[in-house]
This record gives C-alpha cells, sequence and structure tokens, in this order.
C-alpha cells in the first residue's frame, strides 16, 4: 500500500506533495534523513560569485549568482550566545555581500507552493536538517540523495532580472572565457598523445562558446567613474632633449 | 527416536539472543580539522569579560612601501593600515539521559557512563569541524561550474586565484567526499608533467576519512561537513591559506568559578561534562559543554570550490 505523506508546514519534511510517495520518500519520512544535522541559514549574493547555468525553460546558457549561506547559529560567523545574526549581517554587508530576504521568495517560486526558501527535515537522530526548499533530501539505506528542484534557476534569475540581485558585471564573463580558453591550452599540449586530454579540449572549446552566448539578465552598462587628473607639480617634468643642428656640409 | 533435546524446544533454557561484548562503531565521518595548522587557533575572551574576541590586523613588514622622495623635498606621512576580525563564542551542547534500569542492565556491554563522556570530546571535535565547514564556504571568489565534476582543472583554477591574491603557502583544501571522489576520477586520466608526480598517484590510493594526501603543495582534506549549494546540486568546499579563517574557545572551563560540586563533573580542557540525577524519574543525565565560535577573517585569502554533488 502506498504511503501518503502531506507537508505540515513551511519547514515540513517535503516529501511528496499528497501524492503516493516512493520507498526512499518513505523511509526518509519514517527513519529521518542519515544526514548530519546542520544550522538555519539565509542566503546571501556576492558581485564576484557567479556561475554559468542552464536556463531551464529556455534551456540556454545563462549567468547567474552562486549564492552563499550566512548562518544563524550561535558562534558562527559572529552570530552571538543568544542567536542573534545582527552582527553576522552587518559584517556580511561591509564584505559585499547582499543578504536575501526570505520574503523574496514566494508561493510560487517554491515547490511545496510556500513561502520562504528554508525548509528543515528531521534527521535519524531527532535533530534537524536545514536546507532550501529545491534541495529536497531524501534518504535510500545509508545513502544521501538531492531532488534538485530547477524552480531554484528561476527564483534566482527572477532576483536578477528584477533587479533585487545587481547583474553580472561584464567582467565575470571575460573572466570566465578567459580561464576556458587557458583550460583549452593546457589540455592541448598533452591531446596528441592522450585521447582524455583531447575530449578535454573539446570540453573546454564548448565551454567557451557556452559562456560567449550566456545571456546575463538584468545588465546594465556600468560608470567605472575616471580618475583624478593629477596636480601640475605631481606632474613629471620630462626634460626637452637638446635640439641638434646638422652642420652643413664643408663644401 | 523420541525426547531428544534440541535448541529449538529448550525456550526456557536458552535465550534468543546473546549481546556481544565488542560494540561495533556505527559509520560517521569522524576526521577532525581543528588541529590544522592553517586553521588560527584562539584563546576565548571570557577571562576578559566577553563573548566576543577581537583580532586586530595590521599592514606591516612590507604591507607599505617607500616611495622616492628628491633631494630638496619633504616626505610625507602615510597612513597606517589596520582593521580586525571578530570571534563570537556561544555554547555548543550535547545532552543524554538514561534510567536507572537501563543503566544497570548495560551489564559487560554497555555503554557505561565513562563512554558517554568520553563521547562529548568526539561530540565536540565534530561540532568545531561542521562550524568550519559552514564557514569556508563563504569565500567571495569562486571556482567550479555548477552540476559539473570536480575537475583538475578546477583545483588549477582556485590555486591560480590564491597565487594572484598573493596568499602565502601552505595551502589546504576541504572538500566533501564527493569532490574528492570526482577529483581522483580526473587525475586517473590526466596528461602532462603531473602524471608522472609520485602525489599524484598517491592521491589515487583509497583514502579512510579526514586527510587524503598532499597535491601540488595543497593538503587535501575531506568531510562530508561540506554544505550543499545551488538548491541541493552542489557541493560548496574550500581552499585557503592560514589566515583565512580562525576559531576561538574557552581553553578551560574555571569550574571553581561556576560552583559545580565536585564529582559532578568531568574538566577536560575546553569541555566540560556534568551529571545531574534526577531522584524522582531515576533518570541520570550527561550534559556537555563546549564554548566556541569560528570567523572568517581575510577573505582573499581563500576560495570557494562549488562543483556537482
Amino acid at each position: 500500500m502506498p504511503v501518503t505523506i502531506t507537508p505540515d508546514s513551511a519547514t515540513s519534511t517535503n516529501q511528496g506533495y499528497g501524492e503516493p510517495v516512493a520507498l526512499s520518500q518513505a523511509e526518509t519520512v519514517a527513519k529521518g534523513l542519515r544526514i548530519e544535522p546542520n544550522d538555519p541559514f539565509a542566503l546571501k549574493a556576492h558581485p564576484t560569485r557567479w556561475s554559468m547555468y542552464d536556463d531551464p525553460d529556455t534551456g540556454k546558457p545563462i549567468l547567474l549568482p552562486v549564492l552563499g549561506r550566512l548562518s544563524h547559529s550561535p558562534g558562527m560567523n559572529n552570530v552571538d550566545h543568544r542567536g542573534n545574526p545582527a552582527m553576522a549581517y552587518g559584517k556580511a554587508t561591509t564584505d559585499g555581500w547582499l543578504p536575501i530576504p526570505s520574503g523574496w521568495c514566494t508561493s510560487s517560486d517554491t515547490p511545496d507552493g510556500q513561502p520562504g526558501y528554508l525548509r528543515s527535515w528531521r534527521t535519524s537522530n531527532g535533530r534537524r536538517y536545514y536546507d532550501t526548499v529545491w534541495a529536497r533530501p531524501y534518504s535510500v539505506g545509508n545513502s544521501i540523495f538531492f531532488g534538485c528542484d530547477a524552480g531554484y534557476i528561476r527564483w534566482v534569475k527572477r532576483l536578477v532580472v528584477e533587479g533585487k540581485i545587481p547583474a553580472c558585471p561584464p567582467e565575470v564573463k571575460d573572466k570566465l572565457i578567459a580561464q576556458a580558453e587557458k583550460r583549452r591550452t593546457r589540455h592541448l599540449k598533452a591531446a596528441g598523445s592522450n585521447p582524455y586530454e583531447a575530449g578535454l579540449v573539446k570540453d573546454a572549446e564548448e565551454m567557451m562558446e557556452r559562456i560567449k552566448a550566456a545571456s546575463i539578465p538584468g545588465e546594465q552598462a556600468v560608470d567605472y567613474g575616471m580618475g583624478e587628473i593629477p596636480e601640475a607639480d605631481e606632474l613629471p617634468e620630462i626634460p626637452v632633449p637638446p635640439t641638434r643642428t646638422r652642420k652643413a656640409k664643408e663644401s | 527416536m523420541a525426547n531428544e533435546h534440541l535448541y529449538s524446544g529448550l525456550a526456557d533454557l536458552r535465550a534468543a539472543e546473546v549481546l556481544s561484548r565488542e560494540i561495533q562503531l556505527l559509520l560517521a565521518d569522524r576526521a577532525s580539522l581543528r588541529n590544522h595548522p592553517a586553521i588560527i587557533r584562539l584563546e576565548g575572551p571570557f577571562a576578559g569579560g566577553s563573548t566576543v574576541l577581537s583580532v586586530p590586523a595590521v599592514g606591516l613588514m612590507g604591507y607599505d612601501e617607500m616611495g622616492a622622495v628628491a633631494e630638496g623635498s619633504a616626505s610625507s606621512n602615510t597612513a597606517l593600515t589596520d582593521t580586525s576580525y571578530t570571534i563570537t563564542l556561544a555554547r555548543q551542547a550535547l545532552q543524554r539521559q538514561a534510567s536507572d534500569i537501563a543503566m544497570l542492565t548495560q551489564g559487560q556491554v554497555g555503554p557505561a557512563l565513562l563512554q558517554f563522556a568520553e563521547d562529548m570530546v568526539m561530540a565536540a571535535e565534530m561540532r568545531l569541524t561542521s562550524m568550519l565547514c559552514n564557514v569556508l564556504d563563504d569565500f567571495s571568489a569562486s571556482v567550479g561550474t555548477t552540476t559539473v565534476n570536480l575537475s583538475v582543472d578546477d583545483v588549477y583554477d582556485a590555486i591560480t586565484t590564491l597565487e594572484v591574491a598573493n596568499t602565502p603557502g601552505g595551502l589546504v583544501s576541504i572538500l566533501h567526499p564527493q569532490q574528492i571522489a570526482d577529483f581522483q576520477e580526473a587525475l586517473r586520466s590526466e596528461g602532462g608533467a603531473v602524471q608522472y608526480l609520485a602525489a599524484t598517484a598517491e592521491m589515487l590510493a583509497a583514502k579512510g576519512q579526514g586527510y587524503v594526501g598532499s597535491w601540488l603543495g595543497v593538503d587535501f582534506f575531506k568531510s562530508s561537513r561540506v554544505p550543499t549549494a545551488n538548491g541541493g546540486a552542489d557541493r560548496a568546499g574550500s581552499m585557503f591559506a592560514r589566515g583565512a579563517v580562525g576559531y576561538a574557545e574557552a581553553s578551560s572551563i574555571d569550574v571553581g568559578q561556576l560552583g559545580i560540586p565536585q564529582g559532578a563533573f568531568i574538566s577536560s580542557g575546553p569541555i566540560l561534562v556534568e551529571f545531574e540525577r534526577d531522584a524522582a524519574y531515576s533518570y541520570n543525565k550527561m550534559v556537555g559543554n563546549y564554548y566556541a565560535g569560528v570567523s572568517l577573517f581575510q577573505d582573499a585569502m581563500g576560495v570557494s570550490i562549488i562543483t556537482d554533488a
């Protein structure tokens, strides 16, 4: 008889949505996840952390931010002994990170139709494991697997398109292209004698083309400003060389 | 024949099962990162009257170079660059509770109270390792491609990023076991100069937990506590040099100051294990306390390695 499991809240088990579930899902709920418990966190974006993703709607490459985590656990990155993360948020902001409020994730962004991006699952030792709603972890025996819902990419893309996360600076794309070019050159050296390396050359070339073709949602021209003109006394005086006059040939 | 003495007929004389005196440990990642020299360890600030430790950093020893001054001109002041990093300590704890009957029937099998107390030491080590892994994924520089297995190129990219940032040597990389497995897979087919290195062959050998080898001057560790990234699609490992991350812990808890009666505790360095008796319920409670904090220091001294899980 199939086991039917429904989520109970925004921090539910998130296994199945009122439909019959597979044995692995039933096992996850009955015994808890076979994974080390962790702590709740917020997501954050940094202007230098970008990677190429496949747009789930168009199938085309797209540059999106690689989000980091801002732990809310006492003792981690300046979260205080009462669990107040104010200092942690202050430090992250000073370092250029943009904390992403849970409210930026609406019910239409998540696979379980609940707002907010954080969910928790019970672990096999009775504690909690926290991850994003799109991760959807489940246990099979001693192994842990993740569902990786494509809605995550749609959500991050929406945040960039709507300007909530500033768009990818053009230099990042150039840097990724240069990185792929460097890989291609390195593998090219051994490609003649090693078929595996020859395959990597092809991979690097494909990667390079994909990065070049990747769209940058929300792209805008960046004004970097101009340097200041040095004061007159800062400008080096360039000595004028003495002029040489050619002596007229004596006839 | 009749009335033979068969095992199946001796229900009152034989036990259904007997517990072995040797207990097996359940499989878990028990590798600790606590004592690696690349991770800065500091004394907790409790004695100074705070839970927050501020670690100053100053731009000396060549941070500012001299400038040329022409004869007859005056030199001008150069500002001293300084900053500080903070670590906030907080309580980390593990509690166990056993009834009298559970303890009295342990016989020679256990686990006994003392084993629970010893377990607190490893529980604290694992908590610190978990805290370290969960801040090490937060460097603003990152390498790797989402949903693509970790490759030798990703490791080169990480090394290059840190070299360009002028980090000192002694690099350490902490990766998820899946990332290490992908790295080994990539190394098996690696061409070029590194295929002949002894370290390359060493890296391919089957590994246990924790330290997995040194390759191109980088110490590699694996930990299943390395967190996920990109909606569970990836794992966020790291590579860093000494100065990127640090932790502080209350190195010894002053039991006298807490006023705990003798015999009710075991104090072992930073870990304090206390025993509590609830006579009404005949419960025996063991609580291990450990006060620690972990923080990223110099962001430019590390790089996150985010690849397929």
